[in-house]
C-alpha cells in the first residue's frame, strides 16, 4: 500500500527520532503492542501530523487503520514530496480562519484569525479548526480538516494507491 | 485559545502523561492525542526532549563520578530542601 508520512527535517521521526533510511525497509519490533508499529498517513490523516517533510511510502503486510493514522508491520520511504510548501497551507488557513472572523465578527474569532496568521503551518490549520468549532459547532471541525487534506491532495498532486 | 474540543490534550495534562509516555504505558488513544498535541505545541515538544535528555545523563551517572566534596555538598543541598519542606 501506497500511502504518506510526515519527518522532520533530514527524515527524522518527529516522536521517536529515528532517522528513516532512503529506500530501506523500516520495521517495527516483532510483537509490540497496538501502536507500535510504523505509522503513516492516507491522506485525510495528514492536517493532524503536519511537519517539515512530506514523503510518500510503501507500506507491506497487513495495515490497520486507525482514525487518524495507518499502522504496519513495516515501510520504507519511496520519494518526497518536494512541492510541500508550509508557508503556502498556513497561509490558506489562516485565509480560512479570517474569513470565519469576518462573518461572524466575535472578539474570540479575531483571536483565532490572529493566531493563525501567526502560527506556522500546524498551528495554523489546528486554529482554524478550532474557529470552525467557534463559529459552526463541534461537527466543523471534521470538516474543516477535510478541507485542509483536499487542498494538500489538490495542491500537491497526491494520490494514495 | 478559548474553545476546547472534548479530546483535546492540553501542555497541564502533558506534563502529567509524559512519564506514562516515555515508558510506552500510554493506551493508544491517549497516545495519539499526546502526540497530536506535540504536532502544535513547540513548548511541549521541548519539554519531552529535555525529558529524554535528562534519563538518558542520569543513566549514565554513577556515585563514584562525584569527587567527595560535590557528594557532600549535594547532600547538604538535599537536606536543606528537606528542612525547608
Amino acid at each position: 500500500m501506497i500511502a504518506f508520512k510526515w519527518l522532520a527535517r533530514g527524515a527524522v521521526a518527529p516522536f521517536t527520532g529515528v532517522r528513516w533510511p532512503l529506500a530501506d525497509w523500516v520495521s517495527a519490533p516483532a510483537g509490540g503492542p497496538e501502536g507500535s508499529g510504523v505509522h503513516a498517513c492516507r491522506i485525510a490523516h495528514l492536517p493532524w501530523w503536519l511537519d517539515e517533510e512530506l514523503w510518500r511510502v510503501e507500506l507491506d503486510g497487513s495495515v490497520i487503520e486507525h482514525e487518524t493514522q495507518l499502522e504496519a508491520r513495516r515501510g520504507r520511504l519511496l520519494d518526497r514530496v518536494t512541492s510541500w510548501d508550509p508557508d503556502a497551507f498556513a497561509q490558506a488557513c489562516a485565509a480560512r480562519a479570517a474569513a470565519l472572523a469576518a462573518e461572524f465578527a466575535t472578539s474570540e474569532l479575531a483571536e483565532y484569525a490572529a493566531l493563525a496568521r501567526n502560527g506556522g503551518a500546524a498551528t495554523a490549520a489546528y486554529v482554524a479548526a478550532v474557529a470552525s468549532v467557534a463559529a459552526r459547532g463541534t461537527e466543523a471541525f471534521a470538516a474543516e480538516r477535510a478541507w485542509q487534506a483536499q487542498w494538500l491532495a489538490l495542491t500537491l498532486g497526491l494520490r494514495e494507491s | 485559545m478559548t474553545a476546547r474540543l472534548p479530546s483535546e490534550f492540553v501542555c497541564r495534562e502533558i506534563v502529567e502523561a509524559i512519564t506514562d509516555y516515555l515508558e510506552a504505558g500510554l493506551p493508544l488513544p491517549e497516545r495519539t492525542l499526546f502526540e497530536q498535541h506535540l504536532v502544535i505545541c513547540a513548548g511541549c515538544k521541548t519539554y519531552l526532549e529535555q525529558m529524554r535528555q535528562t534519563i538518558r545523563a542520569a543513566g549514565t551517572a554513577r556515585e563514584n563520578l562525584l569527587a567527595p566534596r560535590q557528594r557532600d555538598e549535594l547532600v547538604r543541598l538535599f537536606r536543606d530542601w528537606k528542612e525547608k519542606k
